[in-house]
């Protein structure tokens, strides 16, 4: 029989290998445009990254069950076109995905100021890889997401590729594996957010209230060998 | 054919539905779908007849032509049937009955952040409509919430109990003389409709439903706003938690979890 603990840490091991996963794919990706940055003499233009669309075309059909999004956003002032830009797709459900436009006039009442978004600021500010959320993209996408950020450094400043999580996928996936009802088990954002959880009462997109923590038996990082790229924490909570 | 003329009240629910329609849809497929959650909720029930085309047409805002679309689809899904002459219209045939597989996967396939998204929605528009309603319901009203309450109690079929207690809810919005309060009630009435609400008499909770339904309409006639405000929205809190625990389980069933 299988303790709460093995459940929880073979939870762990099931969620971070599938992120880690993407982590990776989406690295690859950072990679190519850091060097595709290098193969051209002077500023690159937008055509130089022209790739992408396919790369990131190919990247969402293959995660599919977990992501409905990715894209790049641009260092400020890195392009010659143009001060901000921001390329981002969402999955659909027939054919390739499509461009998600955004409001880049920043005199818009809709205007995304990618900018000052914890997604863009994170990663450009640590140069590191992370897994930001859960939070509602206004302006984005307008959903509950987690957005798996990889900067990609090139001469013109740092450039963030991203993806989005669905909630909904997370849930299905973290619910299949965990395949307990009792003890109450939560998975926890690092804003203390409720990301998914096999209790009714603590549902998702909630703030783990602090009588509920109080209560915590077993916790542990969902990817204990990176828990800064992936700040997720399994808690079971006491009967 | 046995048929009645549909009430002014079913014709201003139905139209209040407006909205609630997936997006994406003509306009045609719009009012198709508008009826037929207007059936599925009670609000159109068979041998209901519905007004003369171009009375229905002018009252939902479209033409002839985009009507006799719609109709002509219900038509083939066996919904209405319709006759020419002087007695002639169209006559609801049938009510809709979603199976119970599907409606346990939508239930499955609705995330516990949608469901907690809807309760969320659905508490607010509850708790503010009892609120006005305590202060706004007259005799009458709350003598129509109370029979509503006893009407849901007494319902032995689990499904024609579903709809007793969506129309006690939209009652209560209706009370609070509030039209668009009302016309989100239905709507949201309307997707809830199509959720699973759990195996006949197998709940147990059917008691504390009644007692719930019971605090909202003594608040109500009582004039206690903040009571009722709250029954209401504890009542609402429950339901959602109850969905939300059907999902979880449904979810987790291994045979059903792919």
């Amino acid at each position: 029989m299988e303790t709460v603990k093995e459940a929880l840490e073979r939870t762990a091991a099931t969620l971070s290998a599938s992120i880690n996963g993407v982590f990776a794919d989406l690295e690859k990706i950072a990679g190519a445009v850091t060097a595709a940055a290098e193969a051209v003499p002077g500023v690159p233009r937008r055509s130089a990254y022209l790739f992408l669309k396919q790369d990131l075309a190919d990247f969402i059909k293959l995660h599919s069950d977990l992501i409905v999004g990715a894209g790049i956003a641009y260092a400020p002032g890195s392009l010659p076109e143009t001060p901000h830009w921001l390329e981002w797709w969402r999955a659909q459900p027939k054919g390739g995905p499509r461009f998600v436009t955004h409001d880049l006039n920043p005199d818009s009442l809709n205007y995304y100021d990618y900018t000052g978004r914890e997604w863009f600021t994170l990663p450009t500010s640590t140069g590191r890889p992370v897994a930001v959320g859960p939070y509602v993209d206004f302006g984005g996408i307008n959903v509950n997401i987690i957005t798996l950020c990889v900067p990609a450094q090139t001469a013109q400043g740092m450039h963030v590729l991203g993806c989005d999580l669905t909630l909904a996928n997370l849930e299905g996936a973290f619910l299949r594996t965990l395949q307990l009802r009792e003890p109450v088990v939560v998975l926890l954002g690092p804003n203390g957010r409720v990301i998914a959880s096999n209790s009714a009462r603590i549902a998702t997109g909630t703030l783990l209230l602090d009588e509920d923590l109080e209560r915590a038996e077993t916790l542990l990082d969902v990817s204990p060998g990176n828990p800064t790229r992936l700040p997720w924490k399994l808690i079971s909570l006491q009967q | 054919m046995q048929s009645a003329a549909i009430s002014t009240r079913a014709l201003d629910l139905l139209l209040l539905l407006r909205g609630s329609e997936p997006e994406g849809l003509g306009r045609a497929d719009q009012v198709s779908y508008q009826i037929e959650t207007a059936i599925l909720m009670g609000i159109l029930t068979e041998g209901d007849r519905l007004p003369t085309e171009s009375a229905l047409a002018s009252e939902l805002g479209i033409s002839p032509i985009t009507l006799r679309q719609s109709l002509a689809a219900l038509r083939t899904k066996g919904l209405i049937e319709t006759s020419r002459g002087r007695s002639g219209g169209s006559v609801i045939r049938r009510q809709i009955e979603l199976t119970d597989t599907q409606l346990r996967h939508k239930l499955r396939d609705t995330s516990t952040e949608a469901l907690r998204d809807l309760g969320d929605l659905g508490a607010a528009i509850a708790s503010m409509s009892a609120r006005l309603a305590a202060r706004r319901a007259d005799p009458q009203n709350v003598e129509h919430l109370e029979d509503l309450v006893k009407r849901h109690r007494d319902t032995a079929d689990e499904r024609a109990r579903r709809r007793m207690d969506s129309r006690f809810h939209v009652a209560i919005s209706i009370a609070s003389q509030s039209s668009r309060l009302t016309s989100a009630a239905l709507q949201l009435e309307a997707e809830l409709m199509t959720l699973w609400w759990g195996d006949p008499g197998h709940s147990g909770s059917e008691s504390v439903l009644v007692d719930q339904h019971k605090a909202i309409v003594d608040a109500i006639r009582k004039r206690d706003a903040d009571a009722a405000a709250r029954a209401a929205e504890d009542h609402s809190r429950s339901q959602t938690e109850y969905l939300i625990e059907q999902h979880l389980r449904l979810t987790m069933r291994p045979e059903e979890g792919a």
